[in-house]
């Protein structure tokens, strides 16, 4: 499943504290940051519940009845340490030819020009807090930076790092070695070193302190229980527990794996005789292609806004038997793994799959739940107790409680959105709404569950869905759209083989979710990246094109839906929100001698900063 | 006319017929340009080290006569309120047979100090510079190689980064002058050009600042503390392949700003103080106690001159004329936001004035005169500034001017003109019709005034009566009174005076003799041909400059010959 959202996600989270960047939480950002994709699912056109796909999609292609088709690889997306970095107040930009990073006060344009150490290159910040790590590539040091002031010399870190995840609460950050990055592109090292350690730096004091702790092979992502009491960083071996409070020396981190050891299956034979959903119990859509679940072939469109959303109605526990939908055993490191708030347990699912892991972070033992078919995305309510798996080549979504829906079925429920294609899930910050959509082909339709309510409603969003954000009030939702091709993509999707329309234009839609009322905005180049105020009364999205010198930074109102565009000096690269009380954005820009324009998300003010690259070469 | 003649040219007078030329035995004194002080104008003969300095009032014009260093190179008045010749010497770096003569700084005063005061001593120097620049006040003196010092030969080896700092009034001891050698960073250049700012506060007091502009780079000293590191301000992202060349600063102590002008950048420099005690710091010397942070204003086109209008925190705001663009171009250093407007013609001086209030409901407003003195444009623009902030506008209104052709190249003359709201443009020719345009600048009305020969020497006196020097090509005196606001009479009106010499120089003096009561005249000196050296001036009244009462002064830089070491 695309995690971009999730990516982008964390941007709008940026400034929250709990579910930031890298160092995660337990739903969203937690997974961000590994950026996972699903990329080898395949789609299975199966008889009637195919309805959704059997359309001809604007850049799809046309689906043939039965048919397998591989969809088109999920994009993964990593979170750039390189990219300037936005505090309470302060952007953090580092400079690493310069062995400097650079700390803007945006309230006074105060350019601050720090000496952290050797080639400081990857750089976080605390979730709305003015203090910033920078690692020290060049001398494998870390350097906290607290406002505009270093703090006492640089800590001594693993030789091999280039990825920082803090706690929610700013009090712990581990250090670690992410290989995507390099993968990516977005590292480069010659740094030998071992990649199954890790620095756990205790924030707590003035300083900081690091224990080098060994986890398991290969780290990929590192996600921390809500109560802040540990980091749990997920490798190919398993899940290795950082239980801060135990760590007082260097040791082995405890590990537990996941591929051994693995204590029960759950349902892989279906033990509980399914019993298929009927249509009038089956959830429902305001729309033609949600009553019954059997989707038209004649096109028809989807509601425009969702109308009354329906009750979902009785929860749907068929679990296909194994004669349908074999159990697939994947093996290979979890992926979307989220830790439950206490810490006591983390589901994940693995690339792939059908199963949904419960791993017993306490007893260090792994209950493996197969569902009906490939999980293509995973979530985990803020709460911690229920876990939410999408079913793309179903249409289902599967709410699991935690841990009891493991090993009880009654305790599972799945929802069947009949002709809908879903494959990913983006839940609210406080886990009012999930989102469900699919990002591998071009599907218009963004499916809004209200958990709360136990009900949905589709909105038609006019084009192919890239990512979804949802404002932390959970009142409004933001969808890019993917860009558009020459096949069209972005078309509508046919619903009965009607062709979808050629689509010329980029843009995102504003989707009130409540409401289901939806707002479209055409932009002439690929709205990307963005950002939400954590006020959530604005949103951000940059608009570039080099060739055609597009440079604008689009505000849109999240009341009215209307937005304004501020021209920018430079191409811009990226955006986030500082705090409530700063009340600007920054808007990163690529120059030469470095660009940042502050833009007040009140009053439209725009305040730039240009040059203070120049200032890693001030002699004071 | 009046002529009076020293005793030595009395005495050489017999010689006159021989073959036409009486000095031919003479040693040619070798003279550095004349410097006008308040009240007497002094020259400094670098052959014998003498200062010569000669007070007009003085019947027998008898000059003092100040022993100065060795190799003198600059002389100049002390700015402010020091009625003092600075003489620079560069010394002598001796040799296997001479005795090495440091250079030093000679400090004269006008008219001696009575006891027990006394005269300030040489300040011996470390290094032989041949560049001076002072502040405005006269309290700070930098001593720096010029870039035209690196191709003399007559210094084996030195550091064209080497200077002296002096502080005139160091609070530690005012009575004694606060010299420190400072050799600051070289980043590849030499300095080019210093600038001093006005008073820049911080928590622990108010600081003056030089700031040396050199090729990609500019430095900033703290005058205050001498002692302190200097600071570097590359202007450049990379070490190489950079060409900028800085060529002017304004300053902003209201904001801690300096905003830096370079040539071959299309961006102003802003370099912003940062107080770092109000921050909760506490540096240690010689760590300064401000830091400097660097930032980039667009214009978007070379900028061809800027001005900083406006006062108080967050209120300044840069004036910029892009000449290449067409466009003068206000930038809110605050914010970094611009606004560009486009102009008739290619701005290359911007005026700032304050236009006032028109009527008891009117306010001031904030104006500006914009000028292309390169490229022969024939019209002005009057531009109100204000309206940038209230409409976002810049409402524009072109002038035509009658400067005769389109070729007329203008220059302009202003500085304290402008308290009077005047601003004097010169046709470069000179002559013909449009000679001169007086613009005023409140009422935006010109005065266009044709000259019947061809002028020179334009020399603006801004004292009151403010008033225009101007020479033909010979012995012609003209003048323009600009403004008399002492008894409220008329202006612009003219005035010539015949003298017997061609004329060279015009400096009116600021204030009579402060030695001799006896004669209150302000006088006015004009310089005539001096191919010798010998001294040939001529002492008018600058309130009422008359032929008949004019008096010539020629030969007396020889009043020490007898006592000169001979050739």
């Amino acid at each position: 499943m695309n995690k971009q959202n999730l990516v982008l996600g964390a941007l709008v989270l940026g400034t929250l504290a709990g579910c930031a960047g890298s160092s995660g939480g337990s739903i969203g950002a937690g997974s961000e940051s590994n950026g996972k994709s699903d990329a080898a699912g395949y789609y299975t056109n199966s008889g009637g519940s195919a309805g959704p796909i059997m359309g001809v999609y604007g850049s799809g292609g046309t689906l043939g009845s039965g048919g397998t088709t591989t969809l088109p690889p999920e994009q993964k997306q990593n979170l750039d340490f390189l990219a300037p970095r936005a505090g309470a107040k302060f952007v953090y930009v580092a400079n690493p030819t310069r062995n400097t990073v650079t700390a803007i006060d945006s309230t006074t344009l105060e350019i601050n020009e720090l000496a952290p150490g050797d080639s400081p290159t990857y750089l976080a910040t605390v979730p709305g807090q003015d203090i910033a790590l920078v690692i020290n590539v060049g001398s494998h040091t870390l350097r906290i930076l607290n406002g505009k002031v270093m703090n006492a010399g640089p800590i001594p870190i693993i030789a091999k790092a280039n990825a920082i995840a803090i706690s929610p609460d700013g009090k712990h950050a581990v250090i670690w070695f992410d290989a995507s990055q390099v993968a990516a592109g977005t590292t480069q090292t010659k740094t030998t070193g071992s990649t199954q350690e890790v620095s756990v730096v205790d924030l707590s004091t003035t300083n900081g302190s690091v224990i080098s702790m060994t986890v398991g092979y290969n780290p990929s992502a590192v996600v921390f229980s809500s109560d802040n009491a540990a980091a749990f960083v997920v490798t190919d071996d398993g899940i290795s527990e950082l239980r801060f409070a135990n760590i007082t020396a260097p040791g082995l981190a405890p590990l537990t794996r996941i591929d051994q050891g693995i204590t029960s299956l759950a349902h892989t034979d279906a033990g509980v005789v399914p019993t298929p959903a009927s249509p009038d119990t089956a959830p429902t859509t305001s729309g033609p292609s949600g009553t019954g679940g059997t989707p038209g072939l004649d096109g028809g469109l989807a509601p425009i806004d969702g109308g009354t959303a329906p009750d979902l109605g009785p929860p749907d526990t068929y679990v296909p038997s194994p004669s349908d939908t074999a159990p697939v055993m994947a093996s290979g490191k979890p992926t979307e793994v989220s830790v439950t708030a206490d810490g006591s347990y983390a589901v994940a699912r693995r690339d792939g799959s059908y199963q949904v892991l419960l791993v017993n972070l306490r007893t260090q033992t792994v209950t493996a739940l197969d569902l009906s078919s490939t999980v293509t995305d995973l979530v985990l309510l803020p709460s911690g107790n229920t876990a939410f798996a999408v079913l793309r080549e179903e249409s289902k979504l599967v709410s699991i409680d935690v841990p009891s829906g493991f090993t009880d079925s009654a305790h599972r429920t799945t929802w069947p959105f009949d002709g809908e294609t879903i494959g990913s899930v983006t839940m609210s910050a406080k886990g009012r709404y999930a989102l469900l959509y699919t990002t591998a082909i071009a599907i218009n339709r963004l499916v809004i569950v209200d958990l709360t309510n136990e009900s949905y409603q589709t909105v038609d969003v006019h084009k192919a869905i890239r990512a979804v954000a949802v404002a932390p009030d959970e009142k409004t939702a933001l969808v890019l759209h993917s860009p558009p091709t020459t096949s069209g993509t972005g078309g509508t999707s046919g619903k009965g083989g009607s062709s979808g329309t050629v689509d010329d234009f980029h843009g995102y839609t504003m989707v009130e979710l409540a409401g289901g009322r939806e707002v479209q905005h055409e932009t002439a180049v690929e709205p990307y990246p963005f950002a939400i105020t954590p006020n959530s009364t604005y949103a951000f999205v940059l608009l570039r094109d080099d060739k055609a010198g597009v440079r604008i930074a689009e505000r849109i109102s999240l009341t009215s839906f209307v937005a304004d565009d501020f021209a920018l000096g430079s191409p811009p690269s990226s955006i986030a929100a500082l705090s409530v009380s700063a009340q600007k954005v920054f808007v990163g820009q690529v120059y030469s001698e470095g660009r940042i324009s502050f833009i007040d998300w009140v009053t439209g003010e725009v305040q730039t900063v240009t040059g203070f690259a120049l200032n890693g070469r001030i002699q004071q | 006319m009046k002529r009076r003649f020293l005793a030595l040219s009395l005495a050489l007078a017999p010689l006159a017929g021989c073959n036409g030329n009486t000095n031919f035995w003479l040693p040619r004194n070798d003279l550095l340009p004349m410097v006008a002080l308040d009240d007497r104008v002094a020259f400094v003969e670098t052959s014998s080290q003498t200062a010569f300095l000669l007070d007009p009032a003085d019947p027998s014009l008898t000059p003092r006569q100040v022993p100065v260093g060795k190799a003198p190179i600059a002389a100049v008045k002390r700015n402010g309120a020091n009625n003092q010749l600075l003489v620079l010497t560069k010394g002598d770096r001796g040799s296997a047979k001479v005795k090495e003569v440091p250079a030093e700084l000679d400090v004269i005063d006008a008219v001696p100090p009575l006891p027990p005061a006394s005269p300030l001593p040489p300040l011996p120097l470390t290094g032989r510079f041949d560049g001076l620049a002072q502040s405005d006040d006269g309290r700070f003196v930098v001593l720096y190689h010029t870039p035209a010092s690196q191709a003399q030969n007559d210094t084996a080896l030195f550091n064209p980064n080497e200077m002296t700092l002096i502080d005139f009034k160091p609070p530690e001891n005012p009575a004694v002058p606060k010299v420190t050698p400072k050799t600051i960073r070289s980043m590849g250049g030499v300095p080019n050009l210093i600038l001093f700012s006005p008073s820049y506060t911080f928590t622990q007091g108010g600081r003056t600042l030089a700031v040396v502009l050199s090729q990609n780079y500019v430095t900033i000293l703290d005058l205050d503390n001498p002692g302190h590191t200097e600071i570097s301000v590359p202007l450049c992202p990379q070490p190489s392949g950079c060409n900028l060349t800085p060529v002017d600063a304004v300053f902003d102590p209201d904001n801690l700003n300096i905003f830096v002008r370079a040539s071959g950048a299309k961006d102003i420099y802003q370099i912003k103080l940062t107080d770092l005690v109000a921050g909760g710091q506490t540096p240690t010397a010689p760590a300064n106690d401000f830091l400097a942070s660097l930032s980039m204003l667009a214009v978007g086109s070379t900028a061809a001159d800027m001005a900083l209008y406006g006062v108080g925190k967050d209120n300044t705001h840069l004036a910029v004329a892009a000449a290449d663009a067409k466009s003068l171009v206000i930038i809110d250093p605050s914010t970094s936001s611009t606004v560009s407007i486009a102009t008739s013609i290619p701005v290359s001086r911007i005026i700032p004035f304050i236009r006032p209030a028109l009527s008891t409901t009117d306010t001031p407003r904030q104006q500006a005169l914009l000028v292309d003195l390169l490229r022969g444009s024939t019209s002005v623009i009057f531009a109100d500034l204000e309206e940038v902030q209230t409409t976002g506008g810049l409402p524009l209104s072109d002038y035509s001017l009658a400067a005769a052709g389109s070729q007329a190249h203008l220059f302009l003359h202003q500085g304290p003109l402008l308290d009077h709201n005047f601003v004097v443009l010169v046709a470069n020719r000179f002559s013909g019709s449009a000679a001169l345009t007086v613009v005023d600048l409140a009422s935006r009305s010109f005065s266009t005034f044709d000259a019947g020969s061809a002028l020179a020497l334009p020399t603006f006196e801004t004292r009151n009566p403010s008033r225009l020097w101007s020479a033909d090509s010979g012995a012609g005196l003209f003048h323009l009174n600009l403004v008399d606001r002492a008894n409220g009479g008329a202006r612009l009106t003219t005035g010539e005076t015949w003298l017997d010499q061609d004329i060279v120089a015009v400096s009116p003096l600021a204030v009579s003799s402060t030695e001799r009561k006896s004669d209150l005249t302000r006088y006015l000196v004009v310089s005539h041909y001096d191919q010798d050296g010998v001294g040939n001036l001529t002492f008018l009244d600058a309130e009422n400059p008359d032929r008949a009462n004019a008096r010539t002064a020629y030969g007396f830089l020889l009043s020490n010959y007898l006592e000169r070491e001979q050739p």
